[in-house]
């Protein structure tokens, strides 16, 4: 075997000049294959494979509800509710105009429907009290609709002012309406827009909060070739609001959230300040390098073998597995950490011989046959590790695991090829000093003469991490791992904060609408249940009483809402004589009294009239935007149509009812759907009753499932794959003990100290962990090897010293990960650096103790 | 009039454009108002068309009539007037359609008695109004301008001008009930529905003193207006 690498080595060194020359342009050809061929599918629902019973689930769901997939959702948030709805149509309209860019545009909130029947949906009571309301706001009403302007309303309000001096009218009762209109006048002498809501000022019924909120969805067209599928459309939705003056300058804010704007976040913060990161990572890994080789031309040789191997690497991944997946990526950082540390490995090793006999071709061969073995074991056990992930149904990981496997072996063999031929050719120059550790000479003695205790206090911290990790838990809240900060993140929250907007329901798919509302009113009784909608929610209770209600009121004010002359749009001069005369009668009005509404309004009219015509533009925005719309709504919501679940509108009806008649249940969560108890109890208590259940909080839940199940079974087979190889290699139980026992020990220390610290295992640092065991395998394979090389004094070693460097390069990639804006990446980084400071630890302190002293006698030394 | 109007009750409510839109137009009662303008009228009338075969015709005839008794208006005294009215207000009025809509949703929770009262009470105030509004010409034109039908049956629009030429809108729902064209609202400036004004000012009336005393204080504002000659007692 030694010989074998001894061989190898030299035949690099002679064939130098050409196994250099070759693997430079088969790295030229592969870096020009993988440049035109990359592509990455950033479909996160392909992560998880689609033939599990949730999965299927799921896709029947999704398939009987096509429209409520892959959505991009339009939050607008308004002053008023007239604002918000106009808003919405405003930007419905416009973007279903673009097919190029948008599937679906839908109104879940809005439209004709809601209009004409919205009124139905208020409980009796205030179905009379809006009626009372209109009936008596009748003459203003009527008024504005003969000439729905500034000349009408100023008119209407003399009127009012009028009524005032009489005694008519009592000043209380105009405090709201007054106060509205002199709000809005005051804010266009101030030159601001804020519109005043005709909505709230006829009904005279304060907004629900839902009513300054509405909702677009959008499907856009999405290309999951770019890193963020969804990009386009998100732009073309801002610039269409930007085009409709949807602005927060006019009081309206658009956001966007929905799983398409999630995902796009997700990706677009991942890149965020990854270049800096990247930079500084890298000087910091050179400044390793340099420390551990002393020497530019080894990090060179060490450097260009890595960037070959990444190429060929990502040369196999596209070439045989395909498109990346957002997880097959880190292929890349797994792949850099253990590739160069396999090249630290060789070149300390070669450092080290060199020390002994300064013949570069002499050093190259004794370095092969000393390290080759360690290292083709390393990277055995390494990708064995790696292959484990096949056959799990976690599809992002099987694929990143069988990349990453392959790129083991690929490191090996350049490492033991390209590497040596490399440094033939860079000559560098001869070593004059001891490249390990002589300072760690107490060290050793101690882990010789002190086993008992040490092996004893690794014991305890063993069982202790086992007491601790009881409390180990999985964060199944993939949201969790998003910036907070991000727009898509804290709108979502938002939405979660009202239990009628919260995206955590759950949804049903029952075999016909009777089935839906039998099963409705079973859940509607779990205490774990806010509510159950089902398409007869939709079909308002009491319609008859509430209709003739709204008869009688369509019968007094209908007529004058269709006035057969309307007035035309007045100039100017008639605007302003309407105030003129309403400013003269509100103070005439004044004089009775000290109303302070009515001063108010009359000041404010005043200010309007000594600043002339400029100020009417922006008066009339504040005050008479939406008017007509309003009344029109009016018109629509005075003549409702009785609602059944058959003359539903097909944009709602299919919705919750499918052409072949199943019907669709969704329950709303009791409780801050913000927590994950919550969603775990809401979830358990539904599919008790309803096993088929699907939606957000049943899949994020089976998700995390499968994920952990996928690493648990891997982990397993890894470690059973790892022991049979180190079996067949090393042939003796006692070695494979030693390398598997530090190993397992630093991923109980690593998982004790996240629970302790609250760093739970989530989707993103859960990937640290298949890296924690190339890493420690390896280290441990080092070590092992060369206690069985007839080293004991293993922290003064060159062994060590590699090891340091190695750990020390990659804890400087993750060290940037840890500091990334993306929690997820955070996470994942935080956790790779626990998981290396405790490899490192179990074993540089550990492992010595556990192998002890020699045995007597001593082999040769190699 | 003007006591049921200022019923504390009454003023409760918020929107009494419509009272102070018809002081303006009379300086004298509510309703009073536009026909105030109506009392010197030319004299194109003719008897009362039998039945008025659409909305516009019907509004004529009415016109007619009221013409009619404004021209020899203070030789018939009020209650002569209101003798004359009678009838034809009774024809061309839906007056039971009319109480129901001002009296609003209790009415059908009222007894057949009380609803007849109602309605009584309210036509005798209607016609007592007319009669005592009306009350002698002047040179005012009653004009019929135009006809529109809706979803809740024909709008009638017409204008009384002043003899000054200030022209006054006046607008008609007609809806057919019975085969007949009736009047169904009154709006007043084209755009302020009489029923809605007078619904607000009974509202307070029926709700705290009931439908009797809301019948009652119709019949007594009747009486008094005929008995004084004027609205504005």
């Amino acid at each position: 075997m030694r010989a074998l690498f001894a061989r190898l080595a030299d035949a690099s060194r002679r064939g130098a000049a050409l196994i250099v020359a070759v693997s430079l342009i088969l790295a030229f050809i592969g870096g020009w294959f993988v440049a035109t061929n990359v592509s990455i599918d950033t479909d996160i629902e392909k992560l998880i494979s689609p033939d599990l019973p949730w999965r299927l689930q799921e896709a029947a769901y999704d398939k009987a509800f096509p429209q409520n997939s892959d959505l991009l959702v339009a939050v607008i948030d308004a002053a008023t509710p007239d604002q918000a709805e106009d808003a919405a149509q405003a930007l419905a309209t416009r973007l279903a105009a673009d097919k190029s860019l948008f599937r679906t545009v839908r109104r879940p909130d809005g439209g004709t429907f809601f209009k004409r029947n919205g009124l139905l949906f208020l409980p009796k009571a205030e179905v009379q009290s809006v009626a009372d309301q209109l009936i008596a706001a009748q003459p203003l009403i009527g008024s504005l609709a003969a000439d729905p302007s500034l000349r009408g309303l100023f008119g209407a309000l003399d009127l009012v002012a009028q009524g005032l001096d009489y005694g008519q009218v009592k000043e209380k009762d105009l405090d709201g309406p007054f106060m509205g209109v002199t709000a809005a006048v005051e804010a266009a002498l101030n030159g601001r827009h804020q519109p005043m809501s005709w909505q709230v000022m006829l009904t005279g019924r304060a907004p629900d909060p839902l009513e300054l909120r509405r909702f677009v969805l959008i499907q856009p067209v999405l290309d999951y070739s770019a890193l963020e599928p969804g990009a386009p459309a998100e732009a073309a939705v801002r610039d269409a609001a930007a085009t409709l003056g949807l602005t927060p300058a006019n009081g309206i804010r658009l956001r966007l959230t929905g799983p398409v704007a999630l995902s796009d976040a997700q990706f677009s913060t991942l890149s965020q300040g990854a270049g800096l990161s990247t930079v500084l990572s890298l000087g910091l890994l050179l400044v390793w390098l340099i420390l551990a080789l002393r020497s530019l031309r080894l990090t060179l040789a060490i450097l260009v073998t890595l960037i070959v191997g990444l190429v060929a690497c990502a040369s196999f991944a596209v070439g045989v597995v395909g498109a990346f997946n957002p997880i097959s990526v880190a292929f890349a950082v797994l792949f850099v950490g253990i590739a160069i540390d396999f090249g630290i490995q060789f070149s300390v090793r070669y450092r080290e011989e060199r020390t002994r006999s300064d013949d570069l071709a002499v050093a190259l061969r004794e370095a092969a046959s000393g390290i080759g073995g360690p290292l083709a074991i390393a990277a055995g056990a390494t990708a064995v590790g790696f292959f484990s992930f096949i056959p799990t149904d976690y599809t992002g990981v099987s694929q990143l695991g069988l990349i990453a496997g392959v790129g083991m072996l690929i490191a090996l063999a350049l490492n033991l090829t390209l590497l040596p031929a490399l440094l033939t050719l860079l000559r560098p120059r001869s070593e004059g000093r001891e490249v390990g550790f002589p300072r760690m000479a107490p060290v050793d003695r101690f882990m010789h003469t002190r086993r008992a205790p040490v092996i004893a206090a690794a014991a305890i911290l063993a069982i202790a991490s086992i007491a601790v990790l009881t409390g180990l838990r999985f964060d199944f809240n993939p949201l969790n791992l998003q910036n907070p900060r991000e727009e898509a993140v804290a709108t979502l929250y938002d939405l979660m904060a009202s239990p009628r907007t919260t995206p955590n329901t759950i949804e049903i798919l029952a075999p016909s609408l009777q089935a839906a509302t039998t099963l409705g009113a079973k859940l509607e009784k779990l205490p774990e249940v806010a509510q159950v909608a089902t398409a007869a929610s939709y079909v308002p209770d009491d319609q008859p009483q509430k209709m003739a209600i709204l008869q009688d009121a369509a019968q007094l004010i209908g007529p004058t809402l269709d006035p057969p002359q309307q007035q035309p749009a007045p100039s100017n001069s008639e605007v302003l004589d309407a105030i003129k005369h309403c400013a003269q009668d509100l103070k005439d009005a004044a004089k009775s009294g000290d109303p302070p509404a009515v001063t108010r309004l009359a000041a404010a009219l005043d200010a309007v009239l000594a600043r002339g015509a400029g100020v009417l533009p922006t008066l009339n925005a504040n005050l008479t935007a939406g008017l007509a719309a309003r009344l029109g709504d009016l018109r629509l919501s005075l003549q409702p149509r009785a609602v059944t679940v058959d003359t539903l509108p097909p944009d709602i009806k299919d919705d919750w009812i499918t052409a072949d008649g199943r019907a669709r249940v969704q329950v709303f969560p009791r409780g801050d759907a913000r927590d994950n108890a919550v969603l775990r109890r809401f979830a358990a208590a539904v599919q008790k009753i309803a096993p088929d259940a699907t939606g957000t909080p049943v899949t994020i839940q089976k998700s995390a499932d499968t994920v952990v199940r996928a690493f648990a079974i891997a982990g397993l087979i890894a470690i059973v794959a790892i022991a049979i190889l180190l079996s067949v290699v090393l042939r003796r139980a006692r070695d494979v003990a030693l390398v598997l026992i530090p190993l397992l020990l630093a991923g109980l220390l690593t998982l004790a100290t996240g629970v302790l610290a609250g760093l739970p295992l989530n989707f993103a640092n859960v990937i640290a962990l298949p890296l924690l065991l190339g890493i420690g395998v390896a280290f441990d394979i080092y070590f092992v090897m060369r206690w069985r090389a007839g080293h004991a004094d293993l922290l003064q070693s060159s062994t060590a010293r590699a090891v340091l460097f190695s750990a020390l390069t990659t804890g400087t990639a993750f060290g940037s990960l840890a500091l990334s804006s993306y929690p997820g990446t955070a996470d994942m980084g935080k956790l790779l650096i626990l998981a290396l400071f405790y490899t490192v630890l179990c074993t540089f302190f550990i492992l010595p103790a556990l192998l002890g002293p020699l045995p007597v006698p001593p082999r040769k030394a190699p | 009039m003007r006591d049921i109007l200022n019923t504390p009750e009454t003023r409760d409510r918020q929107m009494t454009i419509p009272q102070t839109l018809s002081r303006r137009l009379s300086g004298r009662g509510a309703v009073g108002i536009v026909f105030a303008l109506l009392l010197a009228l030319a004299g194109f009338q003719e008897a009362a068309r039998a039945s008025a075969t659409d909305g516009a015709d019907a509004v004529r005839s009415f016109y007619d009539t009221l013409l009619a008794t404004m021209q020899s208006g203070p030789a018939l005294g009020a209650k002569g007037r209101y003798s004359r009215l009678e009838p034809a207000i009774r024809q061309t009025f839906d007056l039971p359609y009319m109480t129901r809509m001002v009296v609003g949703p209790r009415w059908s929770s009222l007894s057949p008695e009380q609803q007849g009262q109602l309605t009584a009470a309210f036509s005798r105030f209607v016609t007592a109004t007319y009669a005592v509004n009306f009350d002698k010409y002047s040179g005012e034109r009653l004009q019929v301008i135009g006809s529109k039908s809706s979803d809740f049956g024909d709008i009638v629009e017409s204008q009384i001008v002043q003899p000054s030429g200030t022209p006054v809108d006046i607008n008609y729902l007609l809806r057919q009930n019975g085969g007949a064209w009736k009047i169904s609202d009154i709006y007043l400036a084209g755009t302020i529905s009489e029923l809605t004004v007078r619904r607000s000012e009974f509202t307070a009336i029926l709700r705290d003193r009931g439908p009797d005393a809301l019948a009652g204080e119709l019949n007594r504002k009747a009486d008094s207006m005929l008995a004084a000659g004027t609205a504005g007692s």
